[in-house]
This record gives structure tokens, sequence and C-alpha cells, in this order.
């Protein structure tokens, strides 16, 4: 096929910008290191933001933002300390535990990349901070918000700056639960709780794989050092001699690695776990924009990524990973087009695009790293935050994210038009947005792993993430066509309620009675300057953020094939194309209304995974549960119950029996132990 | 010194403990052979230190937990001393002064119960053979 | 024959008629104070035999505390005494069995460890006190939370009379 293709183009190597020559700052000899600050800094925010202002949340704003924007200069520090040192800033936490035989240093390791995720993470927990102090102005709990955004933000630090499996799995358990916090926040509302309850059990369940997994590589290592376990398992010493790994080694890796990889598929909410993160949109959505794009969804790419060596010496886990995550990005791609709803549209796009990511670890030719895959994690965790935070700005003037409230509103709205604009480009990886960046070189590594001869998941991959381009563009598309409608009529000349601000009830009969004009005023002051700023930042980043991949912060060791690169950007078109033509004649322009009910039906409940959940796992656990409780209240229990009776019957008999004249009695009983004692000495 | 004298003492004291524990019917007096008994263990326990020490000195040490459990018996068993002759009026082990005075009240009945076999466990065991005790 | 076997020979005898008059005597406040003696000659046996620590003790807590508080119970409980001692024939049976106890013991230690004379080398009270605080230290933690039960309990026991007879 290749040579059928063979057209006379060459391949395009990533060219390497040399960094500005930075004005050498000397290291300043410090106590501590950025990686503890950032971390540490979170955790005291978050504490302090529950304890101050019990009345107001002003003073919890201040805490949440000046904190948030502490860690974000700690973490840019951070990538210079650790660019100066030449890549590796090891620092301690708690000091070693003592466990006998297992060493746990408990340390955090700055790398190259994490320092660049730490980085990311703590500009989107900024912006995000910053944008739900508005979201949540009016909102009686938006202390224990901030705060839990917080303390999300320290796990997942945590877990990126992790030099150890002991502090990965404490960040991922407390990760796990400030999501069940974040995503229940509207604790009124049932599917609020639902939502949350769901996405605690199922991430839950896919757990106990990641737990087993990572005990299991340490138990194997004897240590919980990353570092010691990935020598260990691949067969390299501490000094960098090579060994060679026994037979049954590479087995219980393989094994163990797929366990991490059924935790990681679970948080990432890949197939089979995929359904909990649609229904997580019931969180308010600047949780939403944090779960989505930096944090919980990104931090099994980020725990595969440190793992990465062990993650290519397992094939198996490796071919199962490809495996699950091609079949996601293109299902879930494919439902995102389907939703009636844009928020759990980008919720379906998330899925995909952190299959994208995930797809890149497999991938990856030997010898080369994981850095096209934190490449795309970075680019997704601007324009996806960028995405999240608009529509939630959105949903605030038009008041829903469904498609019949968000119809033409970026024509009422101005100022969305932009951002929105941008994100859905981004997302839809149109050049030279960061998407189009990160989605080529995904595209290019997955064809560089197929000739490097990676397996059968390399072709895999290859196809779902070529299918994955013009799917997203078509769902992009698709989006952009309705919230860019028209208006259908000529405005009318003086707006009815001038003096009226309630935005929200109005837009009932929209679009004829609220004008364009009054859409830009309301708009311009129902947000408030920080939150625009912070929105604006990240649709800066999203345009020219993908310089990044020019810079020596990311080795990139992928050659952009032309002829793909073009054929990728054709498909993108014509699938726009098409969608745009179908859409036409459909009054609210919008293309998903051309499929048929059952499909769209099916679409909205995510193919019913949820009764697929019910029947394998909940029905199943339930049932045993109540065996299980039978058995403690019919047999177990009967023992108990039946002891009380049968003491107060036998005290009767005795009762009955008894001559109440103790001291006769005595005389026989010590009679007979003498007798039994004399006996004794006798005998011996 | 020959170790017999102090044996002797002791087998004595337990004998003389034995013989007060069986033939009072007086609770307090009872309580009296007990501590007798005791008083022989502990003789034992300090002669046996004495005469064949040992490095961790466990015969003085052992006689004074001996001494010190003894005194939180004896404090139980005087309160329930106490509380048996509160309700019943008497303190007779026997019993026979129950079947004169009480014998229908069910207060009595229940402070029998709750008294005895605290003051001496050994009375447990004579109850399963009812038919071995003489009246 | 030492001096020392002589001593004892004296204390011992004190102890042991003391021991007989506490449980045959009738009258119940005289057994409590032969019960006195009894165990202050058995002090005198620990203070021959070397151990003086033990013996100080047994005078502190049996002589001055335990003694005291059974005095006391027969005081209160004076007034419901009738017969103290149980029917003849079993008083006889019941000298049969001490006397039995006696003899099998006595036989047995004395047989174990003959006549001959040995040399009285017991722990000095350094090394007691040492072993307590360092050997036996969870047993001795233990003694102190069995007191501490014992003393509730009594407490409880005592008050629940109280309770009943202020019902009735």
């Amino acid at each position: 096929m290749n040579e059928v293709l063979d057209l006379p183009w060459p391949d395009w190597e990533i060219p390497r910008l040399p960094l500005p020559h930075l004005p050498d700052i000397p290291l300043p000899d410090l106590p501590v290191t950025p990686a503890q600050v950032a971390v540490l800094l979170t955790v005291v925010a978050a504490v302090l933001g529950l304890a101050v202002g019990r009345r107001a949340s002003r003073p919890a704003a201040w805490v949440a933002v000046l904190t948030s924007g502490l860690v974000l200069a700690t973490t840019v520090w951070q990538l210079y300390v650790v660019y100066e040192l030449g890549g590796v800033q090891v620092s301690r936490t708690v000091g070693a535990l003592a466990f006998g035989e297992l060493s746990v240093p408990l340390e955090l390791v700055a790398t190259r990349l994490s320092a660049l995720v730490a980085a990311v993470v703590a500009l989107v927990a900024l912006v995000v901070q910053v944008f739900a102090r508005w979201y949540l102005w009016y909102d009686p709990r938006y202390r224990q918000f901030s705060a839990t955004v917080s303390l999300f933000t320290a796990a997942m630090l945590l877990v990126v700056l992790s030099g150890d499996v002991v502090l990965t799995l404490i960040g991922w358990e407390v990760m796990g639960w400030c999501s069940f916090l974040l995503i229940g926040h509207l604790s009124a509302k049932d599917s609020a709780n639902r939502a949350a309850v769901k996405a605690l059990l199922v991430t839950r369940l896919a757990d106990v794989g990641f737990v087993i997994g990572l005990i299991w590589l340490a138990a194997g290592a004897g240590s919980t050092s990353i570092e010691r376990i990935i020598g260990h398992w691949t067969g390299v010493g501490p000094d960098g001699t090579a060994t060679r790994v026994p037979e049954a080694a590479q087995g219980a890796l393989a094994l163990a690695m797929i366990c991490v990889v059924i935790g990681v598929v679970g948080k990432s909410a890949q197939l089979p776990f995929q359904d909990w993160l649609p229904d997580a949109m019931e969180g308010p959505t600047p949780a939403s924009a944090l779960i989505h794009a930096a944090t919980m969804v990104a931090a099994g790419t980020v725990v595969l990524a440190q793992l990465f060596p062990l993650l290519q010496a397992a094939g198996p886990a490796r071919l199962l990973l490809a495996v699950l995550v091609s079949v996601t990005i293109v299902l879930a791609a494919l439902l995102a087009f389907a939703q009636p709803d844009l928020k759990r549209l980008l919720a379906w796009s998330t899925v995909s695009q952190v299959g994208l990511m995930l797809a890149a670890l497999t991938v990856v030719p030997s010898g080369a790293g994981p850095d096209v895959a934190i490449t795309h994690l970075i680019s997704h965790a601007w324009f996806k935050a960028l995405l999240f935070l608009t529509v939630g700005w959105m949903g605030v003037l038009t008041g829903g994210t469904v498609v019949r409230y968000v119809v033409s509103s970026t024509k009422r709205y101005r100022s969305l038009r932009r951002p929105m604009g941008i994100g859905l480009l981004a997302l839809a990886g149109v050049p030279p947005m960061v998407g189009f960046v990160s989605k080529e070189l995904v595209l290019a590594q997955a064809e560089h792993g197929v000739q490097d001869g990676v397996g059968p998941a390399g072709t895999i991959v290859l196809a779902a993430v070529g299918a994955s381009v013009p799917l997203t563009a078509a769902y992009c598309m698709r989006a952009w066509l309705i919230l860019d409608r028209g208006p259908r009529r000529a405005p009318a000349p003086a707006p009815r309620r001038a003096q009226e601000h309630q935005m929200i009830d109005d837009f009932f009969e929209e679009p004829d009675v609220v004008e364009e004009a009054i859409g830009i005023e309301e708009a311009e002051s129902a947000i408030s300057s920080s939150a625009r700023a912070a929105v604006a930042l990240l649709g800066f980043f999203s345009v020219v953020g993908g310089i990044v991949v020019f810079t020596p912060r990311l080795q990139l060791d992928v050659t952009i094939n032309l002829q793909l690169l073009v054929a990728a950007l054709l498909l993108m078109a014509l699938a726009a194309l098409a969608v745009w033509v179908v859409s036409r004649g459909v009054g609210s322009r919008d293309a998903a209304a051309r499929l048929p009910m059952r499909v769209s039906l099916a679409g909205e409940r995510g193919l019913g995974f949820d009764r697929l959940y019910r029947v394998l796992v909940a029905g199943p656990v339930l049932s045993l549960a109540h065996g299980v409780q039978w058995l403690d209240r019919e047999v177990l229990d009967a023992y108990v119950r039946a002891a009380g009776p049968a003491a107060r019957l036998l005290g009767a008999v005795l009762e009955r029996t008894h001559p109440r004249r103790p001291a006769p009695g005595l005389v026989l009983v010590l009679g007979g132990v003498l007798v039994l004692g004399l006996i004794g000495v006798v005998l011996t | 010194m020959s170790p017999a004298l102090p044996l002797l003492l002791a087998a004595l004291l337990a004998g003389t403990g034995t013989y007060g524990v069986l033939a009072r019917r007086h609770a307090v007096l009872m309580l009296i052979g007990v501590e007798l008994l005791l008083g022989a263990a502990g003789l034992l326990l300090v002669t046996v230190g004495q005469f064949a020490p040992d490095p961790l000195a466990s015969g003085a040490v052992l006689t004074l937990f001996v001494i010190t459990i003894a005194a939180a018996e004896i404090v139980v068993a005087l309160a329930v001393i106490m509380a048996m002759f509160r309700t019943r009026g008497d303190v007779d082990l026997t019993g026979e002064a129950l079947s004169a005075d009480e014998a229908g009240s069910t207060a009595g009945g229940t402070a029998t119960g709750e008294a005895t076999p605290a003051v001496e466990a050994p009375t447990g065991d004579a109850a399963t053979e009812p038919e071995t005790v003489a009246p | 024959m030492t001096s020392r076997d002589v001593l004892f020979a004296a204390v011992g005898l004190i102890t042991a008629a003391a021991a007989v008059l506490a449980v045959t005597n009738r009258r119940v406040l005289h057994a409590g104070l032969w019960l006195v003696v009894a165990l202050g000659g058995l002090a005198g046996c620990y203070l021959v035999l070397g151990a003086e620590l033990v013996a100080l003790v047994q005078l502190l807590v049996y002589v001055g505390a335990v003694v005291v508080l059974v005095l006391f119970a027969l005081m209160l409980t004076r007034a419901g005494a009738g017969e103290v001692d149980t029917s003849v024939a079993h008083r006889w049976l019941a000298a049969a069995v001490g006397a039995g106890v006696t003899v099998l013991l006595g036989g047995t230690l004395v047989a174990a460890y003959g006549w001959e004379s040995r040399a009285v080398a017991g722990a000095s009270n350094e090394v007691i006190g040492a072993q307590i605080f360092g050997t036996w230290v969870w047993p001795f933690e233990l003694l102190s939370l069995l007191l501490l039960a014992a003393l509730v309990a009594a407490v409880a026991v005592a008050t629940t009379g109280h309770g009943r007879q202020g019902r009735s």
C-alpha cells in the first residue's frame, strides 16, 4: 500500500528550536524543592479554604486563587530548575518508611516531562479557580467546592511528581474521592448524586486492578520506588548493567501491567468503563473542566508514562490497551456526534481524545519515549479546558447546554464566538492550532510504530487514529453549525425589554425576543473580567501552544509523513463538508437531527452500557450481598441467637438440680482433688 | 539452713487453709482460709526462690504478684459479701439459713446465685453432681 | 541446726499455731485477729529466709490493708452471725482433707528438697527491682489494671446492694 501511495514527498523532521538563552539565574540553595512546595501548598490551600470565612466566600476565593497562582509560579520555576539540573530533581517527602524488606522511599521526582505536566496542571487549576469564583458566585457551598478543587489539584500534582507507587496510589485515591465530591456538588439533584456514585463505583472497580498491579510490581522489585521497579523488571541494574530477565518474570510483568492497564482504563473512562464520564457532566462546569482537561482522566496517561519502560516490555498489556483504546476512540467519537447536549458531546470527545493519548503510548518504537502522549495530554488540557469553560459560560447565558437552548448562541453573544471557535478548531485539529500539532504527532507516531514493527497493536491504533480524524472534525463541525446558526429573521428594531435583565427566562422565547445587541451587552457584563481573562489565556495557549513541540523540553523522534498529513487534512475537510451538507435544511442546523430516532436515543444513553454494568456487575454483586446477608442472618446468627435460649434452658435445669448448699460439695471436690494428687504422687 | 522447715510450714499452712475453707460457714471466715492458702503459696515461692535462685528473681517477684492479686481478690470478695449480707441478712454459705428464713423470697434466691460462685468457684462443679452431695 | 533454723522454727511455730487458731476459733473477731498474727508471722518467716522486700510488702499489704478490711467486714456482718462452723461430721471430713493436703504437700516437697542444709542466696533487692521493671514489666502493668478493675468492681458491687435495699 505504501508503494502505491509513494509520492516523491519527503518526510519532514521536526526542527529543534533552541531555547532562547535564558539569563543565567543562579539556583538558590533552598531548603525545599518546588515539587514539595507545589504539593504542600495545594493541600494547605484546601485546608485553609475550608477554614477561613465561614460566612462569606470571598476569603476562600482569595485563598484558592492566590495559592493556585503561587503553585503555578512554583511549577514554572520547577521547569527551570529541572532544566538546569539536567533532567531530574529528586526530593523527599516524609522520609522513608520502615517496612522490613520492602523499601519505601516516598520521594517526589520531577523529570523533564513531569515538570511540564505539573506546570500545565497548575495553569488549568488556576484558570478553573478563577472561573469558578464567577461561575459559583451565588453558590453557598463555594468554599467546599474551591477547597475540593485545591485538594484535587494536590492529588494530581502528587501523581504527576510521584517517584513512588505509594504516593501515586495516595494521589490516585484522593482524586477518586474528590471527583465524587465535585461531580456530586449539586447534591440536591438526584441525577448529580447518581452520577457521583456511578463515577466512584466504576473507577473503584477498575482501581482494584490498579492497586493489585502496582503492589505486584512493587513486591517483585522489593521497593516502591518507581525507578527501582522499572530497573528490576526490565533487568537494568542500579549501575546501568543490563541483565537478562527470566521468562517467568516477563509473564508476571505482563500480568501486573494488565492489572495496571485495567485501572488506567477505568480512570481514563475507556472501554469498558467509559460510561461514567458523560454522566459526570452533572457536576458544575469548572469541575468538569478540571476533571476532563488536566487531572483525573489524564492521570492514567501520566502514570503509564512514568511506567513507560514496563509498558514497552509487557507486550500483552500493550496490546490490550491498544485494542481497548482503539475501539473507544472510534466509538466515543461516533457517540459524541449523536449527543443532544453540548456538554455531553464534549464529554464523549474527551473519552475519544484520552484514548488518543493512551494510544500514542502503545505504538512507540523501541528507543523512543512517551513524549507524544504527553504532548497530546498538554494540548488536550488547553483546548478542552477552554471548551468546557466556554460552554459553562454559554450555559449561564442561555440557560442550558442542550442543543435547542444553544442554537445560534455565538451569534447572539459575540464574545463567545472567539473562544468557542478556537476550542472547536483545536479539538478538530485544524492547523495551526495546538490540537493539530499534537494529533499529527500521534498519527505520525502510529505510522512510525507500524513501520518499526510494534506488532498488531500498531495497525489497530493507526486505523483508529486515522478514523478519529474525520469523526472529530464531523462532531466539531456539527457543534459549530448549531452554535453559529444565523438568526432566522431580521431582528426587531427595538428590544421589547430593554430594561429587564432577566436573561435566562427570556431565552424560552428566543431568538425573536433577545436581540443581538442585548446579547453582547449582557454577555460582556455577565462574566467577570478575571474569568474572561482566564478563558482568553487558555485560548491563547490553544492557538500558539504548538510551539512547545519545537523546544528541547520534548524529545520527539518522529518524522512527519507529509502524505499522511495531507490525507488527514483532506479527510477532515471532507467530513466537515459532509456535515455541512447534511445540516442544510434542518431548522437548528443540527446534522445529528438527520439520524434515526433510535440511533440518537441509543447514542444519548451511551449504547446502554449502563444496563450492561447493572447486569454484569451490580446484579451479581447485589445478589452476592443478599446471599451473604442471608447466610449471616439465618445461619451464623442462628447460633448466636440460640446461645441465649440454650443458656437459659441450661440455667433452669441446673437451678432445679442445685442443692443450694455449697459447703458439703466443696469438701467432696477438694477431697477428690487430694486423692487425685495422691495418686499422681504415688504413681510417679 | 535446711529447706525442709519452711516447706513443712508451707504444707501446714495449706492444710490449715483448706480446713478453714471447708469447715467454716461464715463467708468472711472462709475467706481467712483462702488467705492462708495464698500465704502458703507465697511462702513456697519465697523458699524456692531463696534456696534455688534464678537470674529473673522469679521467686520474690511472683510472691509480690500473688500478694497484689490477693489484695484485689479480697476487695472484690468482701464487696460481694457485703452485698450478700445486705440482701440476705446473713453471710452463711451452707444455704441452711436461706431454706429456714427466706426460701420463698426471689430476691434472696438471686442474691445467693450471684454471691456464692463469686466467693468460691468450685461450688459450680459440686452443683453439676447433685447426687454426690450429702445433705 | 544453724541459728537461722532455730529462728525459723520459732517464727514458724507461732505462724502455724496462729493459723490453726484462725481457722478453728469460734469467735469471729478473734479468728480475724489470729489471722493478723499468722500473716505477721509469715512476714517474719520471709525475713528469716532473707527476702526483706517481700516481708515488708507482706506486712504493708496484708497486715496493713487486707486484714483491716477483713476485720471491718467481720464487724459489719456480725449481726447475722449464727453458727460459724459446719456440722461436726463435716468438720471431721474437712480436717481429714486438710491433714491430707498437709501430708501430701509436705511429703512431696521434703522428698524433693531433702533435709540437708543449703545456703540461702536469694536475689538482692536491686535485682528484684530491676527485674520487676525489666523482665516482668508487662505482667506488672497488667496487675495495675487488675487492681483498678477490682476497685471499680468492688464499688459497683457494693453500690448495687445499696440500690436494692433502697428500693425495698
